[in-house]
């Protein structure tokens, strides 16, 4: 975790106002979920982020308006 | 709270608003009283809690708020919490990465198979979900600042 604070150690000489310094998933691909599905996610993440021992979910939904 | 992020942008409805705010402040609080705990009580020297810290203050959490989750770590407690990261497939084989703190493994093991099991998902063997993502650091700032 130190590495990413060693960059943001660089950054601050020209940076003032960061909004986060995480390690996060980044997807490598993506599943297309068309407007008719949406909801489902969106309900699914939701009963996952209600879950007082969860902090991140990440994904690889893509939602396609 | 990272990861959000990608479903911010479709409409979730209102009135939830409020109540997802208090459940937020909770977790980031939460995140912020383990870091502490865990290692120095000075985020200059304590890296988990500087990104908790910075986390709460892009929230908008009150500075008061964040002060009384660092003093809380000094309460001494038999409460051991970790870091486990469950992976599996949700709706529409989405994969999926669910990052939790906990002080009760088998409770939120339980929870979260169900979760998944309920939408139609599956929780996987470790790597089944992850290996379709890469594991990065994140600096965010704010556009004006380039």
């Amino acid at each position: 975790m130190n590495e990413i604070y060693n960059v943001k150690k660089e950054l601050e000489r020209e940076i003032n106002n960061f909004i986060s310094t995480e390690i996060e998933w980044i997807p490598l691909n993506s599943v297309e979920i068309s407007k008719e599905m949406h909801e489902d996610l969106i309900n699914f993440f939701e009963v996952l982020e209600e879950d007082d021992d969860v902090q991140n979910i990440y994904s690889n939904a893509k939602f396609i308006k | 709270m990272a990861g959000h992020s990608h479903w911010a942008g479709i409409k979730h409805k209102k009135g939830k608003a409020d109540k997802q705010r208090s459940k937020i402040f909770s977790k980031l609080s939460k995140e912020i009283t383990v870091a502490a705990k865990l290692g120095d009580k000075d985020p200059a020297m304590n890296p988990r809690l500087r990104s908790a810290i910075q986390a709460a203050r892009s929230s908008n959490m009150p500075k008061d708020n964040i002060e009384r989750a660092i003093d809380k770590s000094s309460i001494n407690t038999e409460l051991n919490f970790e870091n486990l990261r469950y992976e599996g497939f949700g709706p529409k084989k989405v994969a999926v990465i669910v990052e939790t703190l906990t002080e009760n493994r088998n409770r939120t093991a339980s929870n979260i198979r169900t979760i998944f099991q309920k939408a139609g998902g599956s929780l996987g063997t470790q790597g089944s979900a992850s290996h379709n993502f890469n594991q990065l650091g994140i600096i965010k700032i704010d556009k004006k600042e380039v």
